[in-house]
């Protein structure tokens, strides 16, 4: 190759090469160019959507009110009848456990503490009613009563199971003494601390 | 000489055509971008106003009422599995409440 033909060879390698340059950075200036116009276009419309938001910021909390909130809601009471499930469960076995208790021999034990807690609390002479068999277990150990005053055992012309009914003789105060109605006056109270023990609060 | 000198100017003309050509790449992509910019201006400008309008609601509130639909099925899934533990309550737990009950209601 002549020294010409090596001068022009380099002549056009350069050139190319400086074309393929101006090229090639007019490609990254668009690049640029469209990076920054993409950038401002989202701007523009992030900016909107707060405006938007600002504007309708009250249509929009209320659809979000609307749905969430009555999720929670619903969530809620689904929450709140699981919950009372489990704690009707606990007062249905207790009953099942007072009926065991009715029926046990050692239910006489309770039947006496059951109407001395009666008798002492109305401190007056009174009528103790109670079913037959209970009855007749009371007027049997008399002695296990409280003394002091003038007691008389009769059985209940209602069914009374599981305790008393004691009445003062002017027949103007009773109490009803049974496992249920003590349950049952108390149960409110029980529930929320059945719940805790439960740790379904 | 005459020959390199005409190369010179031919390669000239091409580095030229080059530069012309690099300028139209960036005009035109400026354009484009700008012409884009005026659409989005143009659009945000205009769901603006009919906000401000409140006229046809529905396109700002269906993206807030899909989003609230996601956060309410999640808020009822968290609700139903805390409902799954509480009916899951061990018998064991169960057992000592009425325990506890049965205290409280029988005389002491």
């Amino acid at each position: 190759m002549s020294q010409r033909e090596q001068i022009e060879n380099r002549l056009i390698d350069k050139t190319i090469q400086q074309r393929n340059e101006i090229l090639e950075n007019a490609r990254v200036r668009a690049e640029n160019i469209l990076t920054k116009a993409e950038a401002e276009k989202l701007r523009i419309q992030e900016q909107t959507r707060q405006a938007i938001e600002n504007i309708i910021g009250g249509e929009i909390r209320a659809v979000y009110d609307r749905i969430v909130g009555g999720a929670q809601l619903q969530g809620r009471k689904i929450v709140m009848d699981a919950r009372m499930e489990v704690i009707e469960k606990v007062f249905d076995d207790v009953q099942d456990e007072i009926q065991k208790i009715v029926e046990d021999p050692e239910w006489n034990k309770y039947l006496v503490k059951l109407a001395s807690e009666s008798i002492i609390k109305l401190d007056e002479d009174c009528i103790i009613y109670a079913n037959r068999e209970d009855a007749d277990y009371l007027k049997s150990n008399m002695e296990a009563l409280p003394t002091g005053h003038k007691i008389k055992i009769e059985e209940s012309p209602t069914d009374i199971v599981g305790g008393v009914t004691v009445v003062n003789i002017e027949g103007t105060k009773t109490i009803h003494n049974t496992l249920d109605e003590r349950l049952e006056i108390k149960k409110a109270r029980l529930i929320a601390q059945v719940a805790d023990r439960l740790g379904v609060i | 000489m005459e020959n390199i000198l005409n190369l010179s100017e031919r390669l000239n003309a091409l580095i030229k055509k080059a530069e012309q050509e690099a300028q139209e790449i960036v005009s035109k992509t400026q354009k484009e971008a700008d012409e884009s910019l005026i659409r989005v201006k143009e659009e945000s400008e205009k769901r603006r106003l009919r906000a401000q309008r409140r006229t046809g609601l529905d396109e700002f509130l269906a993206p807030a009422e899909a989003d609230a639909r996601k956060e309410a099925k999640k808020v009822a899934e968290e609700y139903e599995k805390k409902a799954r533990e509480i009916r899951n309550t061990s018998d064991m737990k169960i057992n000592e409440a009425v325990k506890y009950v049965l205290e409280e209601v029988l005389p002491e």
